[in-house]
């Protein structure tokens, strides 16, 4: 529900051409050079990296887009087959959650180039979550999950699987289980989330968990990598705790490729750290730390809110990306002020496995207050990142940076990088 | 001098301003009577002619941009039927009856007359060609707002004593007004059913976005379509402020039951739970800094006492606030998935002087309202954010809280 002004203002801009402002050549690029780039609203525009252009603008296709309000987003997560090539979207069916907070989801197909709907899927229980989504390219199946939540219907289990095969793009099928009557699977013990994967050695990687072939599990705790070597090296990071005690605090940050990122002296409002940050990468599947690097960039773990955490690991678990920021006071209103990270556009590149600086990136303008990470590329040579008003493409094995002016209301929250 | 071929002339009663009906600041419809006579014909048949009437509305769609993202009133009009066939005889008036004695109905309106005369000749009329008084403006029916005190009142009155969820009736009430004012604005009007200012005449606002009315109601594909499941919300300014108290109540429902879906977000195997990011990341940080562990779910119950815009703030009416105009966005870990106007301040929950005796009732301190200081964009936080998340709220929040319940200048910025 809004008012006539804003709402035409936003809609009628929100498909308008975007703009490339300030470029560098992006040349030494992977074949991927496409990008779709989606908001939560059902918008979604088309960009062809290499040459900097526009090529397509709209509302995904079987996607609830319209006017008037939402919840959450209409389209809530997606996943390239680069085999067709096609891109499979969870998407919620009603704009809003209903008196009992539940909304019912569906899995649509989506031709590439165009985003025309192949097939579509509805999801038979409505849920009070948003989904886990995951494709397995080599079995053409999409695993969709909910979490078990006290509100939600799903499942006496830990959560609640179904799982569809995308052997007809044109039919998206359930697949049951054998000798099952329905298509739901209750899952007993870990959720896997959608930033789960499959390591080569047959484990699954989940942030910092581990999944055994066995389904067993177990998470990384991060105080067992501080070792006395690792202590010294980041000793300028050590702060003094309320019992006068001194500490140094690690806690997770990404992970890839069966690799884990982790960061020492998180850097937060109120506890500020004493001086810069320090990265570890860890071998999740191998069980070793293979680099500790103490940097001058203060950082962040995540703090439930985009911005956050301020450092990455790419797809390939070969570099690291620090994003630098510093801190403004802002009013907050009733003579109180608040605290927020300015990103300066500086991402400073470490190289994974030794911890050597590779290079410093600039984004330009300054992403500012808003400034956040969005995505990698698969094959790890690009980053996308947003700010309000810009989407910033750098190169990370170049450095060339691309910045394209958003359209008014468009704020980027996935990318899907194809070659078509 | 030449005489025309027989045909019937429709003659109103009571013809009102420029054709148009109003339906009253009551409300209540308005009284549309008709004679019809033969004319053109000698002897005068009419007093022995039976005529029969038709009466149809053409809802048109006032206001709302064309193109991809209007729903569903890009069309000429949705005619209504207003019931079956009436018959007079002779000069005996019509009157417009609706099948619904009760309902509110308002459009374009089109009087269709027949009659068969006694040589077998049928004669066909309609407004407003065939109006006695020569006009080829069409009948309409419009709507009179209200002045704002009776919208103010009504709210009042219509907000139960005992509130939502926990909300007092008079904040609720008070903040209801407010967005009565910001949700059918911009000024001069607000707190206005129809086009006009309050007091005022015209068709019923309908926004761009197909919200409908005072409380802008909206409808899209995916909703029903009011105009024809409840024109009510359309043409009685009544029922589109209980319709609008409606949707609030859902939403302050939401919106009480958010911090109990987190303290019930126990699981550790589902790594996007609230316990799972205490677990492995709050408390991961006071461990290294030797602080105790935080061993429930802080999720204290909103603050539910002030006004919008009261400082501290009412956290529970805030965030029903918001989520009146959508809990749009999303945040990670997905707690749900919907961005509300408050998350959990972690910054508080780390702190080493943050004493973990208050934490289920501190609501003030766990709770941390969500600016995205994004430059006005920015769905991911919610399509209705400032340009400078000034105050650190989200427009929508800002522009109630920065109304009054009285309007006196109508919405954004009175």
């Amino acid at each position: 529900m809004t008012t006539p002004v804003r709402s035409t203002v936003f809609l009628s801009l929100a498909l308008t051409l975007i703009t490339v402002v300030a470029r560098a050549q992006i040349t030494n690029l992977a074949t991927e050079h496409i990008a779709y780039v989606f908001d939560c609203s059902g918008k979604f525009f088309r960009i062809d990296v290499r040459a900097g252009t526009q090529t397509q603008a709209g509302n995904v296709p079987g996607a609830q887009v319209g006017a008037g309000g939402y919840d959450g987003c209409l389209v809530e997560e997606l996943a390239l087959d680069p085999q067709r090539p096609a891109i499979y979207a969870v998407m919620s069916k009603q704009r809003r959650f209903g008196p009992l907070g539940l909304r019912q989801n569906k899995v649509v197909s989506l031709q590439l180039p165009d985003l025309s709907v192949l097939s579509s899927a509805d999801l038979p229980v409505p849920s009070d979550n948003v989904p886990n989504f995951r494709y397995d390219a080599a079995s053409h199946e999409l695993s969709v999950s909910y979490p078990a939540s006290p509100d939600s219907p799903v499942t006496s289990g830990d959560g609640l699987e179904y799982v569809l095969s995308t052997e007809d793009l044109k039919e998206l099928d359930f697949k049951a289980r054998f000798g099952a009557a329905t298509p739901e699977r209750v899952i007993w013990g870990p959720v896997l989330t959608s930033q789960a994967y499959f390591h080569s050695s047959g484990r699954i990687v989940d942030r910092d968990r581990i999944v055994d072939t066995n389904g067993s599990y177990f998470t990384v705790n991060p105080a067992s990598l501080l070792t006395e070597p690792i202590r010294r090296r980041f000793q300028s990071l050590q702060r003094t705790g309320a019992k006068n005690n001194k500490y140094i605090d690690i806690l997770f940050a990404d992970s890839a490729a069966g690799r884990m990122l982790f960061l020492a002296s998180w850097d937060i409002n109120g506890n500020p750290s004493p001086a810069g940050g320090g990265l570890l990468v860890y071998d999740a599947i191998n069980e070793k730390t293979i680099s500790a690097t103490l940097t001058p960039f203060r950082m962040a773990a995540n703090e439930l809110l985009p911005g956050t955490p301020t450092i990455h690991l790419s797809p390939n678990g070969q570099v690291v990306v620090v994003e630098e920021y510093r801190w403004e006071s802002l009013d907050a209103g009733g003579g109180r002020s608040v605290q927020q990270r300015f990103k300066t556009g500086k991402l400073v590149l470490y190289d994974a496995a030794s911890g050597s600086w590779l290079r410093t990136i600039d984004l330009s303008p300054a992403p500012g207050l808003s400034g956040r990470f969005v995505t990698f590329s698969p094959d790890s040579s690009l980053m996308y990142y947003a700010s309000g008003q810009n989407l910033y493409v750098a190169d990370l094995s170049g450095g060339q940076t691309i910045t394209i002016q958003l359209p008014q209301g468009f704020s980027p929250v996935r990318i899907i990088t194809a070659e078509h | 001098m030449s005489k025309g071929n027989p045909s019937i002339q429709i003659t109103l009663v009571s013809p009102p301003t420029n054709n148009q009906y109003l339906i009253t600041p009551t409300p209540s419809m308005p009284v549309i009577q008709a004679t019809a006579a033969v004319i053109n014909a000698t002897p005068d048949p009419t007093d022995t002619t039976t005529f029969t009437w038709y009466a149809a509305l053409k809802i048109l769609e006032n206001g709302g941009s064309a193109g991809a993202q209007e729903d569903d009133y890009d069309k000429l009009g949705f005619i209504v039927e207003t019931g079956p066939a009436v018959q007079t005889k002779g000069s005996q008036p019509y009157t417009l009856t609706f099948v619904d004695q009760k309902i509110f109905l308002g459009g374009e309106l089109t009087l269709t007359v027949t009659a068969t005369l006694a040589n077998g000749q049928v004669l066909t009329a309609t407004t407003p060609a065939n109006l006695a008084a020569l006009t080829t403006t069409p009948l309409e029916i419009y709507g009179t707002n209200p002045q704002r005190s009776a919208i103010q009142s009504y709210i009042i009155s219509n907000v139960p004593s005992s509130g939502y969820s926990t909300l007092q009736s008079t904040n609720a009430a008070d903040a209801l007004q407010r967005m009565a004012c910001e949700e059918s604005g911009p000024a001069p009007k607000g707190q206005t059913q129809f086009s006009g200012v309050p007091g005022g005449t015209g068709p019923p606002i309908v926004a761009s976005d197909n919200g409908i009315g005072i409380m802008q109601v909206t409808v899209t594909r995916f909703t029903p379509d009011y105009f024809v499941t409840n024109p009510g919300i359309v043409f009685n300014w009544q029922t589109n402020i209980t319709s609008g108290l409606s949707y609030f109540q859902e939403k302050a429902r939401t919106a009480y039951n958010y911090p109990g879906s987190l303290r019930t977000s126990t699981s550790m195997t589902n790594m996007n739970s609230y316990q799972y990011w205490i677990t492995n990341t709050v408390n991961v940080a006071r461990a290294a800094a030797q602080l105790a562990p935080i061993t429930i779910l802080p999720a204290p119950n909103f603050t539910n006492s002030g006004n919008i815009g009261s400082n501290p703030p009412n956290q529970l009416l805030e965030d029903a606030v918001r989520g009146y105009n959508g809990f749009s966005g999303t945040y990670t870990p997905q707690f749900g998935g919907v961005l509300h106007e408050f998350v959990p301040n972690t910054a508080y929950l780390v702190n080493p002087n943050t004493p973990l005796s208050t934490l289920s009732t501190d609501a003030k301190d766990v709770w941390m309202r969500v600016c995205s200081t994004d430059g006005g964009n920015g769905a991911l936080f919610g399509n209705e954010y400032s340009a400078t998340c000034a105050g650190i709220r989200p427009a929508y929040v800002n522009n109630i809280a920065a109304n009054t319940a009285q309007c006196p200048a109508g919405a954004n910025g009175n």
